[in-house]
């Protein structure tokens, strides 16, 4: 069987996301695409994925650069729920950008893309989904720093890195954000509650070395640990305007005794949705029109996503039930 | 209709008849009772009410952007357990004349609800409901005095097992409950021969301790309330 491959770019932006991903977000927080009628989720089959570093640039060395992204692979695998893991292979004069079969890390002259931090590609063989390689590269249009407390007007290599080890892995945009508009059309992030929101901390935060229960649940639905889906449970759903189900409303499920805010989208359209990965309780639900960032930063342009209605709770606490699933719950909204 | 109200109140009216002899003659109506308790059962079935008990508040927040800066607040929001209506079968060994041991079985129908407020988007307030049906299973020891004016006091200390079933059965919380209180039971009907030996009316409330089950706290599995109960007596 010949085996056919495709290219999937994710990025993360400074400011505001410019380039989309070819392929739609097939599921919540995680890559994927139809290929013949049925949903492929991309992910890593061969564990550790296996990796180059590239070039530094000013003020952050290669070697800097190798710490800072092996730091961001030791988080993503030190999730006790998750099963994924890389491994530092050596340096290498490849470029990111080159289709070797060389997983490269490395930065990379963009200034084309005036409002991408970085940015990761990954091909996968497109029957399976199976990611067969993944170059990341970040933007010398910007200012870097691998400070360990971060350098005033420098972007952190760190967190920038951790969301695109994120991407790598296999994980879309979260949008449990929030921004505000500014000049120009651009955005600027006011408060995110997941490493894999598109929209990133401003230059000298360093915030985002951390990853949030968004994400943990994301790597831990990829890459599900033993028992870990008999551990949690999820909410399934339906979101409807005028009694028809809307298409790409994000729905965020807050658990009061944890605190976790976890999100996805309503990804049919008949307003289906699933969050899955929660810690078994009541959960708080809240749906908004996917208004924090560009659409593109999370579905393809061609999909139909419906903004125009009014944000609102459920009026029920959703239950998710430990190894299960909840009862279907329905949540009217109303148009704007 | 009319009959029946009657009926009642002649009893009534014996059962004080009872107790003013019961505290002009108070050894002699011990010695009855002492006769005919040791060794005896009572089974008691009725209704409870469960104190509402607040669940804690907390506000949905993200890291902000601005490093070490305080959390940006989503939303706020409270929760709390209702009060609660229910279900209880109590049945009792007398030991000694004023020492009995009892098993109790409860079942309570409650709703949790968690009010959300100042969305940071405007979004509207809402309280957010699920039904929690909790059941309590449990081991007591009631010590009984004299009766006075009519009314028979005791105290009751015990512990049990705590089962609370979310909304549509799909998530069980586990737990101990402890429980101490007081009441008095009303005795309507005289001492008589037979498999079944009289009736009466038995109220009484409890603090009640939950150790475990449900809860939104993570450093608070230990929620105190009340319970009031009143449940239809049979001795025999």
């Amino acid at each position: 069987m010949t085996e056919r491959f495709q290219r999937v770019l994710a990025a993360s932006l400074a400011t505001l996301l410019v380039v989309g991903a070819p392929l739609p977000a097939g599921a919540y927080l995680k890559l994927g695409g139809r290929v013949d009628g049925r949903t492929v989720q991309l992910r890593w089959e061969r564990l550790p994925a296996r990796y180059f570093i590239g070039q530094g640039t000013a003020n952050v060395t290669a070697a800097q650069l190798e710490g800072a992204v092996n730091r961001a692979f030791q988080s993503w695998q030190d999730v006790p729920t998750a099963t994924f893991a890389g491994t530092f292979v050596g340096f290498t004069s490849a470029s990111p950008s080159d289709d070797d079969g060389m997983t490269t890390i490395g930065f990379e002259g963009r200034p084309d893309l005036d409002r991408v931090l970085g940015a990761t590609r990954i091909l996968t063989n497109e029957a399976t989904g199976e990611i067969v390689e993944a170059d990341i590269f970040l933007n010398t249009t910007f200012d870097w720093s691998a400070a360990s407390g971060g350098e005033a007007g420098r972007f952190d290599v760190d967190s920038i890195a951790l969301h695109e080890v994120g991407h790598l892995l296999g994980l879309g945009h979260s949008a449990i954000g929030e921004t505000e508009l500014q000049g120009a059309g651009r955005r600027r992030v006011i408060a995110a509650e997941a490493v894999m929101f598109p929209i990133a901390f401003s230059a000298g935060n360093i915030e985002g070395r951390t990853l949030r229960a968004d994400d943990i649940a994301g790597v831990s639905d990829i890459y599900p640990e033993g028992d870990f889906r008999d551990r949690t449970g999820s909410i399934t759903g339906r979101v409807t305007k005028n009694g028809t189900g809307i298409f790409g409303a994000h729905v965020v499920a807050w658990n009061q005794r944890t605190g976790s805010l976890i999100g996805n989208f309503s990804l049919s359209n008949d307003g289906t949705f699933t969050i899955a990965g929660l810690e078994p309780g009541p959960h708080v639900i809240r749906v908004e029109p996917l208004d924090d960032g560009e659409i593109t930063s999370f579905f393809s342009e061609s999909a139909n996503v419906d903004i125009n209605f009014l944000g609102a709770f459920h009026d029920r606490l959703v239950i998710a039930p430990r190894g299960g699933g909840s009862d279907r719950t329905e949540i009217a909204v109303r148009p704007k | 209709m009319r009959p029946r109200t009657r009926g009642r109140g002649v009893r009534g009216i014996r059962g004080i008849v009872l107790s003013l002899l019961a505290l002009g003659w108070p050894a002699v109506a011990t010695a009855q009772a002492a006769a005919s308790r040791a060794g005896s059962f009572e089974l008691a079935i009725g209704g409870v009410w469960t104190s509402p008990a607040s669940l804690g508040q907390d506000d949905a927040t993200e890291t902000t952007n601005q490093s070490g800066g305080p959390p940006f607040t989503l939303f706020e929001a409270s929760s709390e357990i209702d009060a609660g209506l229910g279900m209880e079968a109590r049945l009792g060994y007398y030991l000694t004349p004023r020492i009995a041991i009892e098993g109790g079985g409860m079942v309570v129908w409650q709703q949790v609800s968690t009010h959300v407020t100042s969305d940071v988007e405007g979004l509207p307030d809402v309280t957010a409901v699920e039904d929690l049906t909790e059941f309590v299973v449990d081991g007591a020891v009631a010590i009984h005095f004299n009766p006075l004016g009519g009314l028979a006091p005791f105290v009751r200390a015990g512990a049990g097992y705590l089962r609370q079933l979310h909304e549509g059965a799909s998530l069980v919380d586990e737990g101990v409950v402890y429980h101490a209180g007081a009441g008095a039971t009303w005795w309507l009907s005289s001492p008589r021969r037979g498999f079944f030996k009289r009736w009466g009316l038995r109220g009484d409330a409890r603090v009640v301790i939950r150790d475990g089950g449900f809860t939104l706290e993570d450093d608070d599995d230990v929620r105190i309330g009340a319970v009031a109960a009143g449940a239809l007596l049979i001795a025999f």
